[in-house]
């Protein structure tokens, strides 16, 4: 059983989400396996525990949101226009990767928030529904946590300016 | 049990491929107010959208009378999505008619 997570430190092992009985010793077999089943990886071994870091969680998350075509940006407005002004800055040190995230993360489980800006004429509903269950299958799937809740909140809706209005309307009269 | 990204994705797969199949069936339609889709990670799957209860399938037919063409889809939808294991209801839309060499598509009923 190989386990595909990063090996990454966390600065400050945050406390489970949700402690389990069975303590961190000796972890009973059934459960090992249940969890095992459930997300894919075992994070907690007898030899050992793998701790995944806030920025791993946030980064995949990000990823995952943006994969879904009906996310135009993320982030709330603030955190946007920085976002642009760092980006036009030469040389400035861009972690916009993990923009409009926020993530807890825990011994074996994550909660996750995101900001996103969806575009106009898209089903928010669906958007966010998609983003929700691409962001779980993402980080259950590449880091073996268990998702816990995803929060999505829509800051704003993006309006294509309109292409080339003015030069179709002027070939009426030529 | 597939996660439950994969589990949409199979869905709406499944039962746009089916519905695609009927004859009578043009091609699936986003529809005229806001897009019917649904969305995973890279692409969307026109013309299917999933709600808790119910499964609306938005098409274009190029067959009449109308009628039995839905009602073909609606079935196809159906099967797929009970080989999923899924109960869901099937709403189907029919969007537009396709006109056939500038006419009225054939019937039905030439067709079989």
């Amino acid at each position: 059983m190989s386990d595909p997570s990063p090996r990454t430190t966390s600065q400050a092992p945050s406390t489970d989400l949700k402690p389990e009985t069975s303590g961190a010793g000796g972890l009973p077999q059934p459960s090992a396996a249940i969890e095992h089943h459930r997300t894919g990886a075992r994070l907690q071994t007898e030899r050992g525990i793998t701790r995944i870091s806030d920025i791993v969680v946030s980064k995949i998350a990000a990823f995952a949101t943006k994969e879904i075509p009906g996310v135009q940006a993320m982030g709330n407005t603030m955190a946007r226009a920085f976002g642009r002004a760092r980006s036009l800055i030469p040389g400035a040190s861009s972690d916009a990767s993990s923009q409009g995230v926020a993530v807890e993360v825990g011994e074996r489980q994550a909660a996750i928030d995101i900001d996103i800006v969806v575009y106009y004429g898209q089903s928010v509903v669906e958007v966010t529904e998609a983003v929700r269950a691409n962001v779980i299958n993402r980080i259950e799937g590449m880091t073996g946590l268990e998702v816990v809740e995803v929060n999505i909140s829509v800051n704003d809706l993006y309006i294509e300016p309109p292409e080339s209005g003015e030069q179709s309307e002027g070939s009426r009269v030529q | 049990m597939t996660s439950p990204a994969a589990h949409r994705t199979v869905v709406a797969q499944a039962v746009a491929e089916a519905v695609k199949a009927v004859p009578g069936v043009a091609r699936l339609s986003p529809g005229t107010q806001v897009e019917v889709a649904t969305q995973y990670a890279g692409g969307k799957v026109i013309g299917v959208g999933l709600s808790a209860e119910v499964v609306f399938v938005h098409v274009v037919v190029d067959l009449l009378p109308v009628a039995p063409v839905a009602e073909a889809v609606r079935s196809a939808a159906a099967t797929a999505l009970a080989s999923l294991g899924d109960r869901r209801r099937v709403e189907v839309v029919v969007e537009d008619l396709d006109l056939v060499d500038g006419r009225l598509p054939m019937s039905y009923r030439d067709l079989r």
